[in-house]
């Protein structure tokens, strides 16, 4: 054991600090013997494939047979050939993107006319004077003094309990009295 | 042989290599020269003979393939000590993932390769060492092996683990306490 490696186990205190506890694994025989042949050989293949020429296939094909093949297939099967409809990814993501709009824009739509209507019905009721709903609520289905009122009025489908709660949201008249 | 006699014939072996005519010649000296010992450090690792030739014919054809462009920064023999080490243990980590067990700490794995051993002997000492060895983590295992049995100096052998003298000398110690604790059991 190399003197060094020795100091330092026995610096540990170790057992191993004895003499070297040899290796107990069997070799092959004439393993070592033959070891740079047996590198070289495999080097050898190696390069040798490495050597290879490309695949490249030697045979040709007639011009535009591929795209006949379907229609004489089918011709020989005694129907005849459809032309048919080659659709690429690229048209493909067109048509979906075109279909994602509409729906987006529909939506869009419903959603801006349903917003719509509510807007427009308080503004309608915000133009109405109060003595005139006070008048509508007092005599129902009397006509109002306010001819464009009345015409607002009549237009939209107001219930009167609505009508109350946008007079106690807006404000009520003091003089107000039922 | 000293070191540096060694060193100087790898220089000569290298130039040797690197014209056409030679190379063969410088190729085969070389592989004779550092067979055994880099057999012998993949097999502590593996156990099995068969995995270690494979491991070593990989560390020699790489030697064919990137020699010509070695920069002798580093000593040959260490470089070809790095190939090795790093051939073994990305093996290693290979078979762990195939095979779906931890080769870290105390699995069997290595442990039952080294029962399977013909002439496996749970009652000699050097049998007892190598199932000692094997409960090593493979990095420690790694560090235990190149100084016990190739008593390599902790220089050199920073230079092949790329690891720091110091964390390899406290590598070693605990590498050699848990051993001494697996053979008195």
């Amino acid at each position: 054991m190399n003197e060094e490696v020795k100091k330092e186990l026995e610096e540990l205190k170790s057992p191993l600090a004895g003499s070297k506890i040899g290796m107990p694994f069997g070799g092959q025989q004439d393993y070592f013997a033959g070891m740079p042949e047996k590198i070289a050989s495999i080097i050898a293949e190696e390069q040798t494939n490495a050597g290879l020429p490309m695949a490249v296939n030697p045979y040709v094909v007639p011009v535009g047979y591929f795209e006949e093949l379907p229609a004489r297939v089918l011709a020989n099967a005694g129907r005849p050939a459809r032309k048919g409809v080659t659709i690429t990814f690229r048209q493909l993501r067109l048509a979906a993107a075109a279909v994602v709009l509409l729906v987006v824009g529909v939506g869009a739509f419903v959603r801006t006319t349903q917003m719509g209507t509510g807007i427009s019905e308080n503004a309608i009721l915000a133009n109405v004077a109060d003595k005139d709903i006070r008048a509508y609520l007092g005599n129902a289905g009397a006509p109002l003094a306010d001819a464009s009122a009345g015409r607002y009025i009549d237009k939209i489908d107001v219930k009167a309990e609505d009508i109350e709660k946008y007079l106690d949201d807006n404000g009520w008249d003091t003089e107000m009295t039922f | 042989m000293g070191v540096n006699e060694s060193r100087e014939n790898d220089v000569e072996l290298l130039v040797a290599f690197r014209n056409e005519a030679t190379r063969e010649v410088a190729f085969t000296r070389l592989v004779r020269k550092y067979q055994e010992r880099l057999y012998w450090h993949i097999r502590r690792m593996v156990v099995v003979h068969e995995d270690a030739d494979d491991i070593l014919q990989n560390v020699f054809i790489k030697m064919w393939k990137y020699l010509a462009d070695f920069r002798q920064d580093s000593g040959l023999y260490t470089w070809l000590y790095r190939i090795a080490t790093n051939e073994t243990l990305s093996w290693m980590d290979t078979r762990k993932r195939f095979a779906a067990v931890s080769l870290d700490g105390n699995e069997s794995y290595f442990e039952d390769r080294i029962t399977a051993q013909k002439d496996f002997d749970p009652n000699k000492i050097e049998w007892k060492l190598q199932q000692a060895i094997a409960t090593l983590p493979e990095k420690q295992r790694v560090v235990f092996n190149l100084r016990y049995y190739d008593e390599m100096p902790y220089d050199e052998m920073s230079r092949v683990l790329d690891t720091s003298e110091g964390a390899l000398k406290a590598s070693y110690h605990h590498a050699v306490k848990k051993v001494e604790e697996f053979l008195k059991k």
